[in-house]
């Protein structure tokens, strides 16, 4: 799959682009909402993993702008440290939560979650 | 943004940043015992390359909100007894700078030269924390400008970052535990912390008994 990881914290961007490539992904990293935009109106991902705080605002703006047109839906995985319940308006929108801390298998499951 | 002045809201909001960050270095270690995993096959679990400085660095990230934790905490409680040196804000300013650099860029406007007696170390590590508050709670351009001045006999020092007509949003869900490590601090020298954001702009301010 061709992933775009948004995530602002660096370690945990080159962490999970290490992660996901080494299970045989195609992964490309960006930090803020705008680059997230900017990218997927040029490029068909399958798959978005979201962080909810980036360096320029809530990720929700990127999950907004795709029910609002603005750039192709694609699968969302968002994934934040707050606490998130399942009524919760973010998890309803997004395809598959994810709290961190998270391991291998968790996120494999919400990737698998997605592209079902 | 909680009144300045409701301790118990800036508390409940410390403690939601400090589970907030502790968080991230924990999915950091996840993800390098998870890459060692990967490495080692069936063999004992191994670090190799760079996957030990990686752990090392995340760990850090813990080891830096423990202390601050700790460090407001006694603080709270008055166990620490600040040592209380004449120095000049410039140079606190200068050393804060200097320990956020990874993380931002500190723009110091011209100003008259201010002294004061205040907790040289403690002070300098504050303020790079409140650099990286405000580049974090702005617009994370990693540009951030200080301006110093003199009100009241106060020293103040503002803190600012962004871009006009940003979107609002919550200041406190943003700045990081390390602002309420910081804030605590200035509290206990005697001074006050504050921070608004207005046409998009995010400012810390400041002040410092002189």
């Amino acid at each position: 799959m061709h992933i775009l990881v948004a995530e602002d914290e660096a370690m945990v961007s080159h962490l999970l682009n290490r992660v996901l490539s080494a299970a045989g992904h195609t992964v490309t990293n960006v930090g803020s909402c705008r680059e997230a935009l900017e990218l997927l109106k040029a490029t068909g991902y399958d798959l978005v993993l979201l962080d909810l705080h980036l360096r320029d605002g809530n990720g929700m703006r990127v999950i907004e702008a795709m029910a609002e047109g603005v750039v192709a839906h694609r699968p969302v995985v968002l994934m934040t440290g707050d606490f998130v319940d399942a009524d919760d308006p973010r998890a309803i929108r997004a395809n598959a939560i994810l709290q961190k801390p998270f391991d291998l298998t968790q996120l494999e499951q919400a990737i698998e979650r997605c592209s079902a | 943004m909680p009144d300045t002045t409701d301790e118990d809201q800036f508390r409940r909001e410390a403690v939601g940043a400090f589970a907030h960050e502790l968080r991230t270095p924990l999915t950091s270690i996840h993800m390098v015992l998870e890459l060692a995993r990967m490495q080692s096959g069936d063999d004992e679990l191994c670090l190799k390359g760079d996957l030990p400085d990686l752990l090392k660095a995340s760990v850090a990230g813990l080891e830096q909100l423990a202390r601050e934790i700790q460090d407001l905490s006694r603080l709270e409680r008055g166990l620490i007894t600040l040592q209380a040196i004449p120095c000049s804000l410039g140079e606190l300013l200068s050393e804060g700078a200097a320990a956020a650099a990874n993380d931002a860029t500190l723009t110091v406007a011209p100003h008259e030269p201010i002294s004061g007696t205040w907790d040289h170390r403690r002070l300098a590590e504050a303020f790079a924390s409140l650099i990286r508050a405000t580049n974090r709670a702005g617009d994370g351009s990693g540009e951030v400008t200080a301006r110093l001045g003199i009100r009241d006999r106060m020293a103040i020092v503002s803190f600012e970052n962004g871009t006009p007509g940003r979107e609002p949003r919550p200041i406190t869900s943003d700045l990081g535990f390390g602002f309420f490590a910081a804030r605590a601090l200035v509290i206990a020298q005697g001074g006050t912390v504050t921070c608004e954001r207005s046409e998009g702009f995010l400012q810390i301010t400041l002040s410092l008994p002189l």
